[in-house]
């Protein structure tokens, strides 16, 4: 299926034009929500915006003015980042039909950049859930890999049109792994930058401490594009005032850079979690580094083990504070995990939220004890293969705790330290289903992350062909 | 130990009982072993140990080189 710079590249060439492509994409969006069971990516569209952006886009390759990589590629954008003339609802049902008035930054950037907008994505209600299975009247888009099982959450939407071929980058966001566990689970790239590194201005559902944009992508290439095009302080994001300029020149070198010297660590006991195949599949990934030069340790990490408590505690107490209104008032409008999560966070005392935070702490001390003796950490991605939606989960929500434990447990770890995190396609279990590896670097070093992913491309890891796609390489 | 996954009805009386100041805390106590968060809660705290004083990342200065 086609990437981001292959496009590109017809484009450039004349072979195709963004015009002629975006019909291609809306068709194809559309056919995969006539399906049964749906894949239903897209929740609100802009035809119009898409066909006059497109149509920009086109006039500009033709007079040899195109303003890059990323000019006339079409995205999806997560229902909860606003989107200039269409409604932001964050994956509800309940929220007005009213448009935003303004784009989010990062959605801005990448119009500036060329991107062509199609549309808003469909997302786990209020990005707090780890499934991707929406209840009510909103459909569930259901894993290419296998239209029995889910595509993980949030962003389940963005992954979902990326991995079927529709659009090569997406749009997400990621709380406790809202961007890396449905890439993972669709077989597909996602970037967690650095906590601050791309604005949030525009997210609503990004307040608090967890928060982050970033890509779900076909290609490291386009990875790297959108951290390039979004990263960097607009002035009105807190959490993005003062922080570092990216380094250009490290970026530029990633994608041929040596791995010789590079060390990665992995914690054996937090490995022993995951089912046997991801982590076999895994460990081959990390084999493929090493034979391009990096070197693997062992090291420990102890508290990582608790990081999902730490994030579920720290998590549902900062959505209850956030969407206390929301709840009072429409709290019979909500899937029953969502109200589930809510009213967990709105009881759990302060003292053991504090505790949470010492240990939240505590997690980040041996975090950067490990990065000093390592420059990447390494673990699965998800610990357990995308579950099987129930009917019963699909007209409610996902409620089984066994089954978010598993999605979450190795993602929260990046939110709550805040470093970089790329869950990477590693391969597949023996039923054919995604594995993603998930590497993570020291703060602001985003550009040693893309130099190991394009090491793993190079070396044949790129998202396996999914058993429904809707848009080939033709 | 895991609770076995929920019925919808079940999952009802759950939610409407984590909602209810009264019932709460039992749901909770419920709750935090299936999520580990009554392990979490039991791993003692050393003295002088504090959360982070930044909600930001760790910084460059604190990864030892």
């Amino acid at each position: 299926m086609i990437t981001a710079e292959a496009l590109h590249d017809q484009f450039t060439s004349g072979a195709r034009t963004p015009s002629e492509h975006l019909e291609r994409v809306l068709d194809a969006l559309d056919d995969a929500g006539r399906r049964t069971p749906s894949h239903a990516a897209v929740r609100d569209w802009d035809h119009s915006g898409a066909r006059r952006a497109a149509a920009a886009a086109t006039d500009r390759y033709r007079a040899g003015a195109s303003l890059g990589a990323f000019d006339g590629i079409p995205i999806v954008v997560k229902d909860e980042v606003d989107v200039a003339g269409l409604p932001t609802r964050a994956g509800t049902m309940y929220r007005p039909d009213v448009p935003a008035a303004e784009d989010a930054t990062a959605v801005a950037r990448l119009r500036a950049a060329g991107c062509v907008v199609v549309g808003k994505s469909v997302q786990h209600e209020l990005g707090l859930g780890a499934t991707g299975i929406s209840p009510h009247g909103q459909r569930t888009p259901r894993n290419p890999h296998d239209p029995h099982r889910a595509p993980g959450g949030s962003s389940s939407g963005s992954a979902v049109a990326v991995a079927l071929g529709a659009v090569p980058v997406a749009v997400a966001s990621d709380g406790g792994g809202s961007v890396r566990i449905p890439a993972s689970l669709c077989g597909v790239w996602g970037l967690k930058a650095t906590f601050g590194r791309i604005p949030n201005t525009g997210d609503a559902n990004l307040e608090g401490t967890f928060g982050h944009l970033g890509p779900i992508a076909r290609s490291v290439g386009a990875v790297e594009q959108f951290l390039r095009i979004t990263a960097g302080d607009d002035g009105r994001c807190p959490t993005s005032r003062g922080t570092p300029p990216l380094d250009l020149a490290t970026l530029d070198a990633a994608r041929t850079r040596s791995l010789a010297g590079l060390r990665i660590g992995l914690d054996p006991a937090e490995w022993a979690d995951a089912d046997p195949t991801i982590a076999f599949v895994c460990r081959e990934a990390l084999r493929a580094l090493e034979k391009q030069g990096a070197t693997v340790h062992d090291v420990a990490l102890p508290s990582a083990r608790l990081a999902p408590a730490i994030g579920f505690v720290t998590m549902t107490v900062e959505a209850a504070r956030g969407h206390a209104a929301e709840l009072a008032a429409h709290r019979d409008q909500m899937a029953l995990d969502v109200r589930m999560a809510l009213g967990i966070g709105s009881r759990i005392p302060a003292v053991q939220h504090q505790h949470a935070q010492v240990l939240r702490n505590r997690l980040r001390r041996q975090l950067a004890q490990v990065l000093g003796e390592v420059h990447l950490y390494a673990s699965p991605t998800v610990a357990a293969t995308a579950p099987i939606v129930r009917p019963r989960a699909e007209r409610a929500g996902e409620a089984d705790q066994a089954v978010t434990n598993d999605l979450v447990r190795y993602t929260f770890l990046g939110n709550l330290t805040g470093l970089p995190a790329l869950t990477a396609p590693a391969g597949v279990q023996g039923h054919r289903m995604p594995v993603g590896l998930q590497l993570m670097a020291k703060p602001w070093d985003e550009a040693t992350l893309l130099a190991a992913a394009y090491a793993l491309e190079r070396a044949g890891f790129t998202p396996p062909t999914p058993a429904v796609s809707v848009l080939t390489d033709r | 130990m895991q609770s076995p996954p929920l019925d919808d009805r079940m999952l009802r009386a759950l939610v409407r009982a984590v909602e209810s100041p009264v019932t709460a805390p039992v749901i909770l106590r419920l709750m935090y072993g299936d999520a580990g968060i009554a392990a979490m809660l039991a791993v003692p705290l050393e003295p002088g140990e504090t959360a982070a004083l930044d909600e930001r990342p760790l910084g460059p200065d604190e990864v030892q080189p």
